[in-house]
């Protein structure tokens, strides 16, 4: 009987310590969560609703509707789609351009190579504000829709003015990941193969791009999430309202709907739906990207 | 002991699989532990086969450099001309005066620009708010994510799911999390002053984002919300580096949880804290569109900082060189960090 209460007692006190070790864990998860629940809570409220009760409850019978959403979208559909057509191209090519560059840097040996390598991971940590000016003023003076004669171009020139510029600016952050990913490989297998006869490029196209699956994946989507989500470049290179990114029609639509909060509520989430999903669907491989930037 | 300590300094930061390269160091010419200083200099004395012939090495070096050339060769182009070349290019606008719709003359430079900035309030305020918003963002968000990385490290249950959450804000778009916290701080229905009303602190209320006292103490608390999650996985991937049986040593020696992470853990956590930290810094340098989402070009000196100034210099007023020497600062306070940062990473052969 002794023994029993023993026992339990012990257990209770590890118990304790579990408990309040969850308890934090989970008010850490109300923080982190609060802002998103109760923007999502105002987004089905009518604004009636969302001014007569508390923000994280959820809307009171009468006072629930969807029609800020639908406005929402109405609002950001073109946003999205050119968002998609300018982050997707630009995220495989960073990519595909920072596995390139990783090759060339990390699995084929050089003297001098690191003072390159340098280069490119300083770019990780440069001010975008210190290239403003000269990126307007050298996209203006390139003028692809003038040079090109096109209707896809002209139309689109904007877009594809901040996929290009997207895509160099990251190059360097890409290319962090996949050295540090790349190191990794075996040497004496790469050695092998030269030895074999096997050019660089038959090496990367038949060792190294098989092997890069996982490293592809942490890198296309946290470039995604990272093109998806900029706003900088997009205002200060897209001035054609017809190549607004939805980061620019969000920023209006907050900007014109001032008291609107449910509006305003949902179309946040309208425009982070994409990466939401991409997180949601790939937390893991978000977090390895975002460990790489050190 | 102090040499294991030193070997868990060097371990890699990131979570991703084997990253220690120990295994390869012995040709490795990035490797050296002799703290080269010369960045191309000094051949590897530990591979024998050098000895054999000179010339054919060199003949392979080089032709090994040609053979890498066309694989980072147009990446490094973009990059070279994209960063270098239009940081360069940034600082010639920034000598020549150019302001309005026209375009720059470079044919007469000055640095009136810079003189202009030692005098101008607004810069100075300014730059100032910079550096709170650095220190204090920085400071902030390594201890909640230091405080985060510890209890998800506590063999807990749903790590990941834990994890995924805390890690949540740092997916979403600036211009998002800026809507959500002007919800979050609308001083009438918002859920910081509903909540404190809720427990009796109605004296607590304020107008935080438009109440010039506490506008930047509310940006750093938001930012710290969205980076702190970011802060965790730093750390989280240090804590993991550290063998376990420390871990049992000073639990047999008897410490208790909160001597052995003061005394053993978290200073062996400084490589983890010197990278997140300096990711902070570069980004609190570079924060723009979270406060101009929320305050448009002029957030008030109050709350200016010296990116949002540059923009509004430069794109709305259309002083164009003046905007680039603002951003030129920027760019030497970001070099002033990532130029030791790097210097040290090359060292620790970790680049």
């Amino acid at each position: 009987m002794s023994a029993d209460a023993g026992d339990g007692s012990l257990l209770d006190g590890i118990d304790t310590s579990r408990i309040a070790l969850y308890a934090v864990l989970l008010a850490m998860v109300a923080f982190y969560l609060a802002p998103l629940e109760s923007g999502l809570t105002t987004a089905f409220k009518t604004p009636d609703g969302f001014r007569a009760t508390t923000p994280f409850a959820p809307p009171p019978v009468g006072e629930f509707t969807t029609s800020a959403w639908g406005t929402a979208f109405e609002r950001l559909s073109a946003g999205l789609l050119n968002s998609a057509l300018m982050a997707v191209p630009a995220t495989v090519l960073s990519a595909l351009f920072g596995s390139l560059a990783a090759y060339g840097l990390t699995n084929l040996r050089w003297r001098g190579q690191i003072a390159v390598l340098v280069l490119f991971v300083a770019g990780v940590f440069i001010p975008y504000q210190a290239v403003l000016v000269p990126l307007t003023q050298f996209w203006s003076f390139v003028d692809l829709g003038g040079r090109i004669p096109l209707a896809v171009v002209d139309d689109y020139q904007g877009l594809i003015n901040l996929s290009i510029t997207h895509v160099a600016y990251g190059i360097p952050i890409c290319t962090v990941l996949f050295r540090s990913y790349y190191a990794t490989i075996d040497d004496e297998m790469l050695e092998a193969a030269r030895l074999d006869g096997a050019s660089a490029a038959t090496i990367y196209r038949r060792i190294i791009l098989p092997l890069s699956v996982p490293i592809f994946a942490v890198t296309l989507i946290y470039q995604f999430t990272q093109i998806w989500n900029d706003l900088l470049f997009a205002i200060v290179l897209v001035s054609d309202p017809s190549n607004q990114v939805v980061t620019v029609a969000l920023n209006q639509l907050q900007g014109s709907f001032v008291q609107q909060f449910n509006l305003q509520m949902a179309g946040a989430f309208v425009a982070a739906l994409p990466t939401l999903v991409v997180y949601v669907l790939f937390g893991e491989q978000f977090a390895k990207g975002v460990a790489g930037e050190t | 002991m102090s040499s294991r300590i030193f070997a868990a300094l060097l371990r890699d930061t990131d979570g991703s699989p084997a990253t220690e390269g120990e295994s390869t160091a012995s040709d490795d010419p990035e490797v050296r532990t002799d703290g080269g200083a010369v960045v191309d200099g000094a051949d590897d004395p530990s591979s024998s086969t050098d000895t054999a012939d000179a010339s054919v090495i060199t003949r392979l070096r080089r032709s090994r450099f040609l053979e890498s050339l066309p694989f980072w060769g147009p990446p490094g182009l973009l990059v070279f001309f994209f960063v270098y070349g239009a940081i360069s290019w940034n600082f010639l606008i920034s000598l020549t005066g150019w302001e309005g719709l026209g375009a720059p003359d470079y044919s007469s430079l000055s640095t009136a620009a810079y003189t202009e900035l030692l005098s101008d309030a607004s810069f100075i305020a300014a730059f100032r708010n910079t550096i709170a918003l650095l220190v204090v963002f920085t400071a902030l968000s390594l201890v909640v994510g230091l405080f985060l990385a510890i209890l998800v490290d506590q063999q807990i249950r749903f790590e990941n799911t834990f994890r995924t959450i805390y890690l949540l804000p740092m997916s979403l778009s600036f211009v998002v999390t800026a809507i959500f916290w002007s919800w979050m701080y609308n001083p009438r229905i918002g859920l910081i002053n509903v909540a404190l009303r809720g427990v009796g602190l109605d004296a607590l209320t304020q107008a935080w984002l438009s109440d010039p006292r506490f506008k930047l103490a509310a940006i750093i608390f938001a930012l710290m919300w969205q980076f702190s999650g970011y802060c965790m996985v730093v750390y989280l991937a240090g804590l993991r580096a550290i063998p376990h049986d420390q871990y049992e040593a000073a639990r047999i020696d008897g410490a208790s949880t909160v001597r052995l992470y003061r005394r053993v853990i978290i200073p062996q956590l400084r490589a983890s804290t010197m990278s997140a930290a300096v990711v902070l810094v570069v980004f609190a340098l570079k924060a723009f569109d979270f406060l101009f989402v929320l305050f448009g070009v002029n957030p008030g000196s109050s709350a200016d900082i010296l990116s949002v100034m540059m923009f509004r210099v430069a794109f709305d007023r259309l002083q164009w060189a003046y905007g680039s020497a603002v951003a030129m600062v920027l760019f030497l306070m970001a070099l002033s960090v990532i130029g030791p940062y790097l210097y040290l990473q090359y060292r620790r052969g970790e680049l």
